[in-house]
């Protein structure tokens, strides 16, 4: 196979590959990994970061980023913990869904209407949506376990329709709406869909809004496996997020988005975590691996765009 | 044809001013184009041509002045609504979403869809390549632009405004990156598209396109239109005092004594697939020619020879000595400049200043020898003393260079680069999207440089200004040299003899 196919075999299914290895190493090595009960758990600790992928994808395809996506989730869980007793379960969700919307909104009348970069806004609203969070929930978590159907959204069918939701939706706006089209036009050169008569602000209103509206969807989860409206959840959420996303193979100067990569990548972070739980690998040990993973990933990647230029 | 003047006008502006901070870039322009003639706008560096087309095209909004359409007053206030007018502009920086398809750039902002809400990408697809036909271009439409050469995303730029079927079409220097042969197919679209009842505004620097191509000519300078009428009223001397507002003599072919050693000796450099066997001697005080036609593999090998990329065999020699392959700057450490084709993205940098761009490259020659700092008395000696040799037009040094016209933009690069000192100059398209004034300055440049024994590798894709400056000329062919011209050998007949594979290399 010559080096230029090698690579886009790579491309396509590199991921996967690795990901499959993990799987059939893991199961080889560790018996307990050959249960339901992995599959189910890796389900129910990556739905959340799978489902803000989605979103985040789509970001940082448009060329923008969502730093507030980890304080967005603590604020909609808190939300969602302090309407319960008004609004019920499902009304206390709805809330929380719109007040993930808004907060969206705001962050992209933010970047387009003043013209502040994404990166910097969204690192101002991340302290205001945690502030926010602290404040409504008074600086404690509001415990739920007694609310009726509080736990709905931790099994598994629900989980596994929010996430096949959620790409699906991702995949239906990206491949195939005129709006996908534009978004990656934005993120490609912005000045260009500009000339040719793309609503450049409509774009990045409409992925900042999705991005939140996804991570409104990944707080309710959250919300519903703890069975707590926490007002310190998601702490480093949205680098968790960004960290799939880029390693799923989403362009980080915008124009090219993979959300299968994301998706993978999410499964495949979730795998290692399993496995190494199950190696009795300690956390720190855990975190230095996935970094090194991350950070191998970008190398390849800069290697190879090295190779290339040579060439 | 009909060629009256009393035709209802298609579109027309009137009055229009427009300023930017420190310059006034349009001062009460009127201008007209009518449906089925094709009207050529011609001006200098920063007479105002492209303002006023990013004003037509809903860029720049008009501080004062209104455009009509149909003889209806229209409110130009973003490129989509000169799009729904009916106007559009090939602007000359390239301006295409790299990631995306030809067919999904041509299509962007109005895609063809299925059932009203899915992105109809097959019949996108089948649009372009027929558009692609009609046009007489081989470009793939599925491929990301960011991936096609120059001229083919040029063809692409301009397959967009057509299939737009705007019923005006602005083109601001759009042959600028293209080959003979697509000029050729430009000259084609064009006498359709006029055919067809549009009206066409050609901006361009070179008089052959105007004269082959244009009914009406208007002439622009210092933000005002000083000229204009049937074409067929002017002659080029004409339209050129115009521009200026003073006669300029038309530059003389050159001669000149130019030094027997070799400041550049490239032997046998090759890289599989892309160029072969290239070898070729580089004097002091000469300016060589290095001329083919798109893919013939030329910019490949100048940028083979300053180290941007590398070659499989072959040997450099600059100045005496052996050049490594060791990248750019060993390459400037030893004596070589190169400018390279693409202004935008490997020569300026746009949000820096005037005097930053300039003196980039001799930072440490400013600094005070003990603490290293920057000595701004030194820098500024170094920015005036080139802005005067080189009569480089802006507002003050802290200006930032993306506020330049073209040609000064590129002077600007050619100071930064010959700040530097170097011996061996490698050129690539100096010249273009520049007006003619600024064109006979650098040439002028050109041969003070020879005078002074510094030697110019030229790759231009402008045949007159290969004949006009250059002492020989090479000609490469599918990555090899076709040719090697002497400078009583050289004629746009002969380059083009070599360039097309016709001969054998008339060494």
């Amino acid at each position: 196979m010559s080096e230029a196919r090698f690579w886009r075999w790579w491309d396509r299914y590199g991921l996967l590959a690795i990901l499959t290895f993990s799987v059939i190493a893991l199961a080889v090595t560790q018996p307990h990994f050959r249960s339901w009960y992995t599959a189910l758990n890796l389900l129910s600790t990556s739905a959340p970061v799978a489902i803000a992928g989605a979103g985040m994808t789509l970001a940082i395809t448009c060329g923008v980023f969502d730093l507030s996506i980890g304080a967005l989730l603590a604020l909609v869980s808190v939300t969602i913990g302090v309407t319960v007793p008004y609004l019920g379960f499902a009304g206390a969700m709805a809330a929380g869904l719109t007040v993930g919307v808004m907060a969206g909104l705001v962050n992209g009348l933010i970047v387009t209407r003043l013209r502040i970069q994404a990166f910097i806004a969204t690192l101002g609203t991340m302290l205001l949506w945690r502030g926010l969070a602290l404040w409504v929930g008074g600086g404690k978590d509001s415990n739920l376990v007694h609310v009726p159907g509080v736990k709905v959204l931790s099994e598994w069918w629900w989980l596994a329709f929010l996430v096949t939701g959620a790409y699906g939706v991702g995949a239906l706006i990206y491949y195939r709406l005129p709006l996908g089209m534009r978004l990656r036009a934005v993120g490609s050169s912005a000045s260009s869909a500009w000339a040719s008569g793309v609503n450049v602000n409509a774009a990045k209103l409409f992925v900042f809004a999705y991005t939140a509206l996804m991570a409104a969807v990944a707080g309710a989860v959250t919300t519903s496996q703890l069975a707590i409206g926490g007002c310190n959840l998601g702490v480093a959420f949205e680098l968790e997020t960004i960290t799939v996303v880029l390693l799923g193979g989403t362009a980080l100067r915008g124009g090219l988005g993979k959300l299968g990569g994301t998706l993978l990548a999410t499964a495949l972070l979730g795998v290692m975590r399993i496995g190494l739980d199950l190696a009795n690998v300690k956390d720190e040990y855990q975190r230095l691996a996935i970094g090194l993973l991350l950070l191998a990933a970008l190398a390849l990647d800069g290697i190879r765009r090295a190779r290339k230029e040579a060439a | 044809m009909e060629e009256t003047n009393n035709q209802s006008p298609l579109v027309s502006a009137h009055g229009i001013r427009k300023s930017f901070p420190g310059v006034v870039a349009l001062d009460g322009v009127d201008f007209t184009a009518q449906a089925s003639r094709v009207h050529a706008v011609v001006g200098e560096n920063g007479a105002g041509k492209s303002t006023l087309m990013k004003v037509l095209g809903g860029v720049y909004q008009q501080d004062a002045g209104t455009v009509l359409m149909d003889g209806n007053p229209v409110n130009l206030r973003s490129p989509h609504q000169a799009i729904v007018a009916g106007i559009s502009v090939i602007y000359q920086e390239l301006d295409l979403a790299p990631h995306l398809t030809a067919a999904e750039n041509i299509h962007l902002g109005r895609e063809p869809r299925r059932h009203g809400v899915l992105t109809d990408h097959a019949a996108m697809s089948r649009a372009t390549s027929a558009l692609f036909e009609e046009m007489d271009v081989s470009i793939p439409a599925d491929v990301p632009v960011g991936q096609l050469s120059l001229a083919d995303r040029q063809m692409v730029e301009i397959a967009k405004a057509i299939s737009r079927k705007s019923r005006v079409i602005i083109m601001d220097e759009p042959t600028s990156s293209l080959t003979e042969r697509e000029v050729g197919v430009l000259y084609k679209i064009i006498r359709r598209l006029r055919e067809q009842g549009c009206a066409i505004v050609y901006i361009s620097h070179r008089f052959k396109e105007i004269f082959d191509l244009a009914d009406d000519v208007t002439v622009m300078r210092d933000g005002r239109v000083v000229g204009g009428g049937l074409l067929r009223d002017f002659d080029r001397a004409a339209i050129v005092r115009m521009m200026v507002g003073r006669d300029v003599q038309e530059n003389s072919r050159r001669t000149g004594q130019v030094g027997s050693e070799a400041a550049l000796r490239v032997q046998g450099l090759s890289l599989q697939g892309v160029f072969n066997d290239v070898s070729f001697d580089l004097h002091a005080g000469e300016t060589l020619g290095m001329c083919g036609l798109a893919g013939c593999g030329r910019e490949e090998v100048a940028r083979a020879l300053f180290g941007l990329c590398s070659y499989d065999r072959g040997s450099i020699e600059l100045l005496g000595k052996p050049l490594p392959p060791e990248g750019p700057a060993a390459a400037i450490r030893r004596g070589l400049g190169f400018l390279s084709e693409d202004r935008r993205s490997e020569g300026i940098f746009a949000q820096m200043s005037v005097s930053a761009n300039m003196t980039l490259m001799i930072l440490r020659r400013l600094a005070w020898r003990v603490s290293g700092w920057l000595s701004s008395a030194a820098e500024r000696a170094v920015v005036d003393s080139h802005t005067v040799s080189m009569k480089i037009r802006y507002a003050f040094p802290s200006q930032e260079v993306r506020l330049l016209s073209g040609g000064n933009q590129q002077k600007v690069l050619l100071a930064r680069i010959l700040a530097t000192g170097c011996r061996v100059l490698i050129l690539c398209e100096p010249t273009r999207g520049v007006d003619i004034g600024a064109k006979n300055e650098i040439y002028a440049l050109l041969r003070e440089l020879n005078r002074q024994g510094v030697a110019v590798l030229l790759i231009s894709s402008d045949l007159p200004e290969v004949l006009e400056v250059c002492h020989r000329a090479v000609v490469m062919f599918q990555g090899r040299l076709a040719g090697n011209l002497a400078r009583e050998a050289m004629s746009e007949e002969a380059i083009m003899h070599c360039a097309t594979g016709l001969a054998g290399g008339a060494a």
